[in-house]
């Protein structure tokens, strides 16, 4: 493989990338003006319609539909992602807000769900037809049906309303001193029902291409020569396993991003889901568009980085 | 009488692997290639050489980025319309593994009837009768029609590629590889079952091969390539009793005996690998592996020329030439 | 031997797999109670048949809900509802996904590189919230639930379907169709459509798990099947009020199983289906 190759290949990948997100924002704009007009929500029905005119011209609303996507798009350019229509703040500083809170959730589930799920998928592999691999294939179809609104609503039952162990909204504790322990209880529920329906897919698909490897004629090979089954299996197999791996996190990125509203709406963590969730129900179109634009990226390049990680992990690949 | 002329075909596909786009296989390479009505044409290479690739531009089933196929003088590329439809009947191919070639979804009267009935060759009345017909010729029972691919044979389910190459009244058809994935006691009758049709119809065949002794007694006239290239083209018994080329040599003496019970690869005999056909080496591609090979082997290209006493002998290698044939 | 023998042997391969078949028993009972809703239900679903929240018991199977609603018989009908959802929308994501997937592999080139762009801008929409956002927008019907289902699930099978096709462009019983002067609809539609079924009602099986977990979701958020028409899904979304939450769980709890045991059974079998296709096994 050669650098040059990769760093073409790294480039159109990017350069395909643009008018797909260009696409995806047009899309967006299109579905959100057949929504209707904004200004109903903004101002009530009550108004004359002269007045809302004036607020519309003072919004730039009343332009057609291309100009004002045009307007939007090089306003973007400038990192101007508009005003909320709703609390007038500026998109970019309330998606800054409440991106760490969501990060924090979607990064320790993600993380939790590996430290699970790899340990698990493998083993199970190891141990295919017997009666352990069969209860951890079930359980993870169990986590995988599992809605997550469910599942939160039954911790919440059990351990905020029976046992009353663990807060059941919010980050923080109203009025209390904060700190790291508090923010901690907070998350437990929140991250363990994003992490459940992910572990359920990662250790059905760690352990099938785990099986395939272990398929493979250099590990036969391998343990022909009497290196030990567990020597070969961190060393060669674990290696060719790490493949899958970083495509799941690919993939997955756009799961947690549905399940994080969904958690934080339940939950009423302050992230980006709640206040997408807001943004949805009151149709603050530059709120939505900001959310979902962010979203697109962070999809399209979680897409870019696993083929180009899957380019240099094995490079006979083909590219055209 | 001339029935398909190619001229200077070159064919290339991109090549797996690595990010580099302007890597390309050359599986075909400046072939000029000719076959005469009623004759059989064998074509012999190991794999890799292009010669799968040169049959399916022959009959238009794969087009070449560059150069001409003639059919009764008519250029490939060039036909419109009813032409075009006619002329693609009357080429057809029998492929290498009966496995694949038949629809698993479709009875054996569904996989027969279609064409026939597409191309007007048959009406819905008596389809039947024509189904039956070709099942026979091929030796086998008409019942067959009825049953579904993977109820047959290997042997059974070549037959049946045969019966539908068979069906449009064609004039050529490339046979790739027909028998190499058949039991060695089943070969013989596929071989003998072609050289009955071919003489019944009148059909000019191109038999591809990767080995000379199961063509050797088949073909009338046999093309050795090489790495997309056509090395030495003669009548058979010339071929086997004046060799010039040593890669023909080397295919030979491969399979010196006339038993396709035994057959050794070529590479056993010829020393070093087959090159790769993405960066085939300099000048004469066979070099490298070459007893006779000299410095200017290296450098240039050699040109298929024809044998003093033959012409219709043709041979891509000077030195070889200047000895005299064996 | 014939056709159907090989499912006759697909069959056999299938009932090995025990939870599938049980899996098969179960979402039959639940389609037939779904089917019979009216003959089954003890009580109409949406008219108030009894005291107000009252438990389990007396008549009421299931208890009744904060309005006094037969809880068992509004399951029933949920449960229509969803399957209702999981089915359409999966019909309707299948057939957009096998055309697209159909045309883009077998024209290739320009045809194929739009339709596969298209592909990466639907795949990299956030999938929840393009749904949300086209349910706030639409308005939240049944109706526009199962559009809306159906029209965002395609990706997946439009790639399946592309890939089966390259791949069954280049085998040699196309070919000879192709050598036999077939014309191209035939060959799309007659020769590698019917070979590329058996992986899209695999896939479909997993299309519509996701469909009835995101029916139940967008109605658990309000934007889905609105009541009085009970869903699974916002007959959970009632347990968002704290009251329901601890005081009323024969409201939440009995929706919440039905769902989980009904994907779950989707999911095997379509687990079970694909490991009886497998020519390795």
């Amino acid at each position: 493989m050669n650098r040059g190759g990769l760093l073409r290949y790294i480039l159109k990948r990017l350069l395909i990338a643009v008018p797909v997100l260009i696409g995806i924002t047009l899309i967006d704009y299109l579905l959100m003006n057949l929504a209707g007009n904004p200004i109903d929500m903004l101002i009530g029905p009550r108004v004359t319609e002269a007045a809302k005119a004036a607020k519309m011209a003072e919004l730039g609303l009343d332009q057609p539909f291309l100009v004002c996507y045009w307007l939007w798009l090089t306003e973007l350019m400038r990192g101007n992602m508009g005003y909320s229509l709703m609390t007038y703040q500026p998109v970019t500083q309330m998606i800054a807000q409440n991106l760490s809170p969501t990060l924090l959730l979607m990064g320790t589930s993600m993380l939790l769900s590996f430290l699970i799920s790899i340990p698990l998928g493998i083993y199970s592999a190891l141990k295919q037809y017997t009666l352990r691999d069969y209860a951890i294939v079930g359980t993870a179809f169990l986590f995988i049906s599992i809605p997550g609104f469910f599942l939160a609503l039954v911790l919440v039952y059990l351990f905020s309303t029976k046992l009353g162990w663990l807060p059941s909204s919010g980050m923080k504790t109203l009025g209390g001193a904060g700190g790291m322990l508090d923010t901690l209880r907070h998350m437990i529920m929140p991250v363990l029902v994003l992490a459940a329906s992910v572990t359920g897919s990662n250790i059905r698909y760690i352990r099938s291409s785990m099986l395939e490897i272990l398929q493979q004629p250099y590990l036969r090979t391998a343990e022909g020569k009497g290196i030990g089954r567990f020597k070969v299996i961190g060393k060669h197999a674990f290696r060719n396993a790490m493949i899958p791996i970083v495509t799941l996190i690919g993939l997955q990125l756009p799961m947690l991003l549905g399940g994080a509203v969904v958690v934080e709406q339940i939950f009423s963590w302050p992230g980006l889901g709640l206040m997408t969730m807001s943004a949805i129900l009151n149709r603050d179109f530059p709120v939505i568009m900001g959310v979902s634009l962010l979203a697109a990226i962070a999809v399209l390049m979680a897409n870019i980085i696993t083929d180009i990680l899957y380019a240099i992990v094995d490079p006979t690949i083909r590219y055209d | 009488m001339t029935l398909l002329r190619a001229e200077n075909l070159y064919r290339t596909f991109p090549a797996a692997g690595g990010f580099a786009r302007r890597k390309r296989v050359r599986a075909v390479t400046d072939i000029s290639l000719t076959m005469y009505e009623n004759e059989t044409l064998g074509l012999v290479g190991e794999s890799g050489s292009g010669k799968s690739t040169l049959g399916r531009l022959l009959i238009g089933l794969d087009q070449p980025d560059s150069g001409t196929v003639y059919y009764r003088g008519q250029d490939l590329s060039q036909l419109k319309g009813q032409d075009k439809k006619r002329v693609r009947t009357e080429m057809q191919i029998v492929f290498q593994d009966p496995w694949a070639s038949l629809n698993p979804r479709k009875r054996i009267y569904d996989i027969l009837s279609a064409p026939l009935l597409y191309h007007n060759y048959a009406t819905k009345a008596d389809v039947g009768t024509k189904v039956a017909a070709l099942l026979e010729k091929v030796g086998l029972s008409p019942e067959s029609s009825e049953r579904y691919p993977h109820e047959f044979s290997g042997g059974q389910r070549q037959r049946i590629g045969i019966a539908r190459a068979l069906s449009l009244n064609p004039a050529v058809i490339v046979c790739d590889e027909p028998v190499s994935a058949l039991d060695v006691s089943i070969q013989a009758q596929i071989l003998n079952l072609l050289q009955e049709l071919q003489d019944e119809y009148n059909l000019t065949l191109l038999f591809i091969s990767h080995g000379l002794a199961s063509i050797k007694y088949l073909s009338d006239r046999i093309a050795v390539m090489y790495l997309g290239r056509i090395v030495e083209i003669a009548g058979a018994e010339k071929l086997f009793s004046s060799t010039y080329h040593p890669y023909t040599r080397a295919l030979i003496m491969s399979s010196p005996v006339p038993d396709p019970y035994r057959r050794q690869e070529p590479e056993a005999l010829l020393s070093g690998e087959i090159p790769s056909n993405i960066d085939p080496p300099s000048g004469c591609h066979f070099h490298p592996r070459c007893p006779l090979a000299e410095d200017s082997c290296r450098r240039e290209i050699p040109q298929l020329t024809p044998v003093p006493d033959d012409l219709t002998h043709l041979v891509a290698c000077p030195i070889a030439l200047a000895g005299g044939g064996l | 031997m014939t056709e159907n023998s090989y499912l006759r042997t697909i069959w056999k391969r299938f009932k090995r797999h025990r939870l599938a078949m049980v899996s098969l028993v179960f979402l039959s009972l639940v389609i037939i109670i779904a089917l019979l809703a009216p003959l089954i239900a003890p009580y109409h679903p949406d008219r108030i048949s009894g005291d107000f929240g009252a438990p389990p018991g007396n008549g009421h199977l299931l208890g009744t809900d904060d309005v006094g609603r037969d809880v068992l018989s509004r399951l029933i009908y949920a449960t229509r509802i969803s399957l209702l959802v999981g089915v359409l929308s999966t019909v309707i994501s299948t057939v957009i996904g096998v055309v697209l997937g159909l045309v883009s592999g077998f024209f290739g080139k320009f045809i194929d590189a739009i339709i596969m762009r298209f592909t990466d801008m639907v795949m990299s929409f956030p999938y929840l919230l393009l749904v949300l956002v086209a349910a706030a927008i639409f308005g939240p019907s049944l109706l526009n639930i199962i559009i809306i289902l159906g029209f965002v699930n395609w990706p997946g099978v439009a790639r399946l379907v592309r890939g089966n096709v390259l791949s069954l462009r280049e085998r040699a019983f196309v070919q000879g169709a192709l050598v036999a002067g077939m014309p191209k609809p035939y060959i799309l539609f007659s020769e590698i459509l019917p070979n590329t079924m058996a992986p899209v009602l695999i896939h479909s099986s997993s299309v519509m798990a996701f469909s009835i977990l995101d029916e139940a979701a967008l109605s658990f958020l309000g934007m889905g099947v609105q009541t009085p028409t009970a869903s699974l899904g916002n007959m959970l979304g009632a347990a968002t009020s704290q009251a329901v939450l601890t005081d009323l769980p024969w409201l939440w709890i009995p929706p919440g199983i039905v769902i989980v045991l009904l994907v779950m059974s989707v999911n095997f079998i379509g687990d079970a289906i694909r490991d009886a296709f497998d020519p390795t096994n």
